[in-house]
């Protein structure tokens, strides 16, 4: 049973706080949208390049790679791919280097699912668009 | 419901975003063209461009009125689908009234009302 | 007066490295805290308020309650580090000293994927003033972790030799940069303060503790 079907949209998660990253994804999966979770920043690499998603939600602090470093990778070989940033700490200085390297935007932890839900739907609508 | 920053210097939008240490914040609705609650004002301890943005994220600020701003925080801002005023010069007051009934625009000039004072 | 102003920095340094590692932290246990009390909600609205798995409401309780126990364990070793100031000098065991300070850098070594272990024995005891001793060795610590590779094997030892409280900072990556950079950071002031001789060694930094 789900809570509301909306649009396929698909999106891969990469958090290292793998409890973080389950409850969400099952959460995002009880509102229709197809979720794919890993726990680290070349996982993260390595699934966009297997099947890419719609839409990457990136943990800025994770083991390898940091979501930045993700983010400037992703970009150079999947440029339409709209990248929001998930942090832990409040900081302009990610913020502003997630806008330089290109990402959708970054939302900061604890998340508000429907701020999340809203940012993704209006990445997807942008990259649908382009 | 909107919320509005505005970084201030006695009774005038501050003339530089990255000089500012008093903020006032202002809830309004934008439908109705009316604030929503009073004002509140905030010091900052020490005036910093890149911690009024991180305060205007935290905070879910929606519009931004104020004078000059670095274009990197334009920028940054815009991103975050902030609406910013900047390049204006006037009384707090009147410009926050004109941003809340949706006529203020970036760059204006508004003067004194008869009476008033500039700040030396 | 200087010498005084420029080691009290480096103690706050310290406490602000590890108040920013706890409070991160704790961002991380909160947002999944929130999560499940989300899901928790998810549940309910789904079923009308009837009929929940019992299984899934348990193990939604379970990971909350575990959270919990992780913040709180954080917040301990937080208070530690904090009453380590309530005393000007004060007496402690070696152990729980490196202990504590191995646990406060567990985030910055899961960065890395490195592996930090700790061999003391049970019953050294330090006397000196403690929250310099605690910058210290923290403070060392982190410098170790920045110039670590991934994956590393770090190895913090606390010993007695011939009276002395040794600490001794064993790592892969303990090389001339390494001890050029320790020399020349601020962690000198505390090393002078504290009256440690400091010692570089094949892959190991000692901190020697002079008797009381």
């Amino acid at each position: 049973m789900k809570l509301h079907e909306k649009e396929h949209i698909r999106v891969l998660i990469a958090d290292d706080e793998v409890e973080f990253l389950e409850t969400l994804g099952t959460r995002m999966k009880l509102r229709g949208f197809e979720v794919t979770t890993v726990n680290s920043g070349g996982a993260a690499i390595q699934a966009v390049k297997q099947d890419t998603p719609d839409v990457v939600v990136l943990d800025l602090k994770m083991p390898d790679l940091n979501g930045l470093e993700v983010l400037a990778k992703l970009k150079e070989d999947f440029p339409a791919l709209e990248v929001i940033i998930l942090t832990g700490q409040g900081s302009f200085e990610a913020g502003k280097e997630g806008m330089e390297k290109g990402a959708f935007d970054y939302i900061m932890k604890p998340v508000d699912l429907n701020q999340l839900i809203g940012k993704i739907e209006e990445a997807y609508a942008k990259a649908k668009a382009a | 419901m909107e919320k509005l920053l505005i970084p201030v210097q006695g009774d005038f939008v501050a003339q530089r975003f990255d000089l500012a240490t008093e903020i006032i914040i202002a809830e309004f609705d934008k439908n109705i063209g009316k604030l929503t609650s009073e004002p509140k004002t905030i010091i900052m301890e020490r005036a910093s461009d890149d911690e009024l943005c991180q305060m205007i994220v935290d905070l879910n600020i929606t519009d931004v009125i104020c004078g000059g701003i670095e274009e990197l925080h334009y920028n940054f801002l815009t991103w975050k689908k902030v609406t910013v005023y900047d390049s204006i010069i006037a009384n707090w007051q009147t410009a926050m009234e004109k941003a809340v009934d949706g006529t203020l625009q970036s760059g204006e000039i508004i003067p004194l009302a008869k009476g008033g004072q500039l700040d030396t | 007066m200087h010498a005084n102003a420029t080691a009290e920095a480096a103690c706050i340094e310290a406490f602000s490295k590890v108040c920013a590692s706890i409070s991160h932290e704790i961002k991380n246990t909160m947002a999944i805290i929130n999560e499940n009390a989300g899901l928790l909600d998810d549940l309910v609205m789904m079923s009308g308020g009837e009929n929940i798995s019992a299984e899934r409401v348990k193990a939604v309780s379970d990971t909350i309650s575990m959270q919990v126990k992780r913040t709180n364990v954080m917040m301990n070793n937080l208070n530690r580090f904090a009453h380590s100031h309530d005393y000007e000098t004060g007496q402690e065991n070696l152990h729980d000293i490196l202990t504590l300070i191995v646990s406060l850098t567990v985030r910055q070594a899961a960065q890395k994927s490195l592996e930090i272990s700790t061999e003391c024995s049970e019953n050294i005891e330090i006397n000196t003033r403690l929250l310099p001793y605690y910058a210290l060795v923290y403070l060392t610590l982190r410098l170790l972790i920045d110039h670590s590779d991934d994956r590393d094997k770090l190895t913090v030892k606390g010993e007695l030799q011939d009276g002395c409280v040794s600490v001794c900072f064993t790592a892969p990556c303990v090389a001339a940069q390494f001890m050029t950079d320790f020399s020349e950071n601020q962690l000198q002031v505390l090393v002078a303060m504290l009256n440690v001789e400091s010692r570089g060694e094949t892959n190991s930094l000692r901190l020697v503790l002079p008797p009381a």
